[in-house]
This record gives C-alpha cells, structure tokens and sequence, in this order.
C-alpha cells in the first residue's frame, strides 16, 4: 500500500484525447494501471463520504419512520381486531343468553297456557257431565210423572170401556148403571 | 347445530389473528438466512490472503532487515498457519451464523 | 468495444481534472459511483417522502433493504450495532449497486478493480481496529494472544494471529475483486465468441444467460458477504474473541 502511494501523484497521465496504445492496454491487466488509482481513490472516498451522509442523515431516518409508522399501525389494527373480537364474543354471548331466556319463558308459557286450557276442558266437561246428568234426571221424573198419570187416568176410564165392549157384543144398550140410575 | 353458526366465522377471525400475531412476531425476532452459495471460494480466499500477507511480510523483512532467505520461509508457513486460522474460524462461524439450513 | 474480454475494465478520463500534480480525473469509474450514490439516495428518499401504508413496489424495496441489514447489524454485533448500522448499511448498498449496475450492458463495474475494493475492506478493518483500540485501549493487543493457550507458543500464535488479523483486508477485498472480474471476464469471452462460432454462435448466447443469471446471484452474495464480514470485523472489535 505504501509502496504505491508514491506512484499516485503520477503527472504523466493520458488525456481521453490521447490516443493509447491498444496493444498495450489489452495485454495488461487494467487494473494493475497505477496511474488510474488515484482519480478511482478520490472519488470513491467522495462518494461513497456522500452517501454515508445522505444515508444517515436524510434516508435511513425516513425509511426507519416509514417502517414503524407501519409497524405501529399493524400492532394498533391488530389490538383492535382483537378487542372487536372480544366485543364480538361478549355480543355473542349476549345475545345466547337473551335467546335462551326468550326460548325458557315460552316454554313457560306454552306450559301454563296447556294447563289453562287442559283445565278449562275438564272443567267444561264437568259442566256438561252435571247438565246431562240433571236433564237425565228431569227426563226420568217426568217419564214417571206421566206413566203414573197414565195409570190413574186407565183407573177411570175402565167401567166406561167395558160398558162400551158389552153393547158391541150384545147389539143392545145396556143401560149404564149411572145412566140407569139417572 | 344452529347455536355453532355465528360463533364459527368468529374462531375463524380469531385463528387468523393469531396467525397474524405469530408471523409478525417471527419476523421480528428472526433474521437472514445464510447463503452457502460462496462458502467455498470464501475458505479458498481466506487461506491464499493469509499465505499472501505471510510471505509478503517475509519478503519485506528480508529486503530491509536482510534476513533472506529465512523471512519468505517463516513467512510462507506462518501464513500457512494463518490461512488455516482463518479458514478453521471461517467454518465456525458459518455454522454459528447461519444455524442449519431453512430447507433441511 | 474492444475486443479484449479485460477491456471492460479500463479506466477512462471523462473529465480530466488535476489538484496540482494529483490527478482527480472525473473517470467512467467516477461517473458510476456518483450514479450509485445517486440511485440508492432516489430509491431510499424518493419511495419513502410520502410513505404508503400498504407499500409500492420501490417502497418495498428500500423497506426490505432497511431490515434486511437492520437485522444483519442486530443479529451479528447485537444492540452495540445500531451506531454502526449507517455505516454497513453504506457499505452494502454501495456494494450491491457496484455489482448490480456492473451487469448492465456497455455499464462499468467500480468493484472489478481492485483498488477499490482493497479501499473499502481497508477502511472497514481500519475503522474495526479503530474501535477496538478505543473501546479496549491497550487491552486490544489481547486479541493477538488466544486466553488460555499455553504461553510457550506465544512465539508462533502472535505471529499467525497478526497474519490473520491482516489478511483481513486482503480476503476480504480479493474475494469481492475477484468475483466481479472473472465473472465478467467469462461472459466478455463467451460474448466473444458468439461472432466466431457463426452459426453455433447461439450456443454462447445461452451459456451467457445462465452466466448472468448466476452473476446476479453472484453480485447479491457478494454485497451480502462484504457487508456481513464488516459486521463480524466489528463484532470482534467490540468484544473481543
């Protein structure tokens, strides 16, 4: 490396106007030519100095903030993904629960309205038990009734048709022993 | 059968959070992975530029000190010591680096 | 151009331009490396002025770039690394576009010479050594003498482990010179013979799409490797072994 250092203030340099000699520069190695070593050294400390600074000072701090903008805004949208989830859940069950009372009470209801109405059929079947049973009973007394006023009005009428059938058999008034003694 | 439905979109979500989660903290936490491609030229080099560096360094005490040839005989195993250093240093520090590889 | 595989290589004074007897010729290298510095800076600054949520393309990149040397940094030197980070992310970048720019066609490849590249990995193992004798003072020369190693080989191991130390700059400048010339020397020579082959000359063509396909892999590692050795050179500044 020392050893070259010399050989950079080389003064005898070759204008691009200056025609080389081809021959020359195709059987050597370009880069074992000392005299481009200096201008290539110079420029690559200015540039890549350049580019340290651009770096450090103007990109890497933009694409840094770029990146935890993003970061941060995914850690946020996935909190909140997360706690919608919950929210969701808790909704969820919410919601169950209500269903669940909702389904209880009208099995509740269901119940109470058969039992309402099984009663109100047995009562009424009752009711009609007891009515037929009474109108049986009326109708049994007045069949009694009627068969004992039957029977007397039979008491009565009997002498009459028997007076009636004698003068159909003999052909002749027989004087009715009322009538006779009338 | 009925109750299961609404809840089944929402593990669903819940999966992919996690998954999400997971990946994002996989990412932070880990790294490049390593390239085998040019790990062999890389030990090659390394035991040429430490043979070099020796040997030069022995040229140079033998044209100013005056040890020739003794300087560029030191010199050539010394560096040859060296490049096996290196190349011994290399290989270890791949394996510590780079872990096994992704694939296998 | 010529028809020399290695005239790709050669340096020519745009500008001619001299500091008393210096030379500062504004070079075709010169006119890459300002180009370079000026596509890195548009690329980071430009995609990321008004930073979209959801990322373009380009903003990807540059966000990609950013955490993929981030985490280099973080995973190779640890939290010590973040004031470094500037610095190997410079050096990355301003390799890879060396390499990368290098591939396109009647372009010039600033990391084919090796001056360059010996600059660079002499900055980068002088600034690590800077660092080190700072941060451990005198304490540093420790690193030439392994802990625990018996001290009669002291002799042979503070030899062997300077000429390790300074075969640092040499490795690490011939590894990255070395890639990018034979590369592009094999590819001038295969495009060399597309002409002679004739009708055969397709042949080459297709041996030159693979060779560039695999000479873009080649500039990426490269970058990566040189960038990564720097953070390992300053590993071993910091802490010592």
């Amino acid at each position: 490396m020392r050893s070259s250092s010399r050989s950079w203030s080389c003064s005898s340099l070759n204008d691009p106007g200056e025609a080389r000699d081809p021959h020359a520069l195709n059987a050597a190695m370009p880069q074992l030519d000392v005299s481009t070593y200096l201008p290539q050294l110079f420029w690559l400390a200015v540039t890549f100095f350049a580019l340290y600074l651009l770096m450090k000072f103007v990109a890497l701090p933009q694409v840094g903030a770029a990146i935890a903008a993003r970061r941060g805004r995914i850690e946020e949208d996935l909190a909140a993904a997360a706690s919608l989830k919950s929210e969701a859940q808790t909704a969820l069950a919410a919601y169950e629960k209500s269903l669940a009372a909702a389904r209880s009470e009208a099995q509740a209801l269901i119940r109470e309205g058969a039992e309402r109405l099984a009663a109100e059929a047995a009562e009424r079947h009752r009711e009609l038990a007891q009515r037929l049973a009474e109108e049986a009973a009326a109708g049994e007394r007045e069949i009694a009734a009627a068969k004992e006023r039957a029977l007397a009005e039979i008491g009565s009428l009997a002498p009459d048709l028997a007076r009636t059938v004698v003068e159909k058999l003999t052909g002749s008034l027989l004087s009715a022993p009322g009538a006779a003694a009338e | 059968m009925k109750e299961e439905r609404p809840s089944d979109p929402l593990a669903r979500l819940g999966e992919r959070l996690d998954r999400a989660e997971r990946r994002r903290a996989e990412r932070q936490g880990k790294s490049t992975p390593g390239e085998g491609l040019g790990f062999g030229f890389r030990v090659g080099v390394e035991l040429v530029s430490a043979l070099a560096v020796g040997v030069g360094l022995g040229y140079l005490a033998d044209r100013y000190i005056g040890t020739r040839p003794w300087g560029v005989i030191v010199g050539f195993f010394l560096g040859a010591a060296a490049g096996m250093l290196n190349a011994i240093r290399a290989l270890r520090e791949w394996g510590k680096s780079s872990g096994p590889p992704p694939s296998a | 151009m010529s028809a020399s595989p290695l005239a790709q290589f050669l340096i020519t004074r745009l500008i001619p331009l001299h500091i008393g007897r210096y030379d500062i010729s504004f070079t075709n290298a010169s006119l890459l490396m300002t180009i370079i510095v000026a596509l890195i800076t548009l690329l980071l600054v430009a995609t990321t002025r008004r930073a979209a949520l959801v990322p373009g393309r380009l903003q990807s990149v540059a966000e990609l770039s950013y955490e993929f040397v981030a985490g280099m940094v973080r995973d190779t030197i640890g939290s010590e690394g973040e004031q470094y980070f500037p610095l190997v992310f410079s050096i990355f970048m301003f390799v890879l576009f060396a390499n990368l720019l290098g591939l396109v066609p009647y372009s010039y490849t600033v990391t084919s010479q090796v001056v360059v590249t010996f600059a660079l990995a002499i900055f980068v193992v002088g600034l690590a050594t800077l660092v080190g004798l700072l941060r451990h003072r005198f304490h540093f020369f420790s690193f030439f003498f392994p802990p625990g190693a018996p001290i009669l080989l002291a002799p042979i191991l503070i030899p062997v482990e300077i000429i390790s130390y300074l075969s640092r700059p040499v490795s690490l400048s011939l590894r990255l010179f070395a890639n990018m010339m034979a590369g592009h020397t094999m590819m001038a020579v295969f495009a060399g013979f597309v002409v002679a082959l004739g009708f055969f000359g397709f042949l080459p063509i297709v041996a030159n799409a693979a060779m560039y396909a695999l000479e873009l892999v080649i500039a990426v590692l490269q970058a990566y490797v040189f960038a990564i050795l720097t953070c390992l050179y300053l590993y071993d500044a910091i802490h010592l072994h």
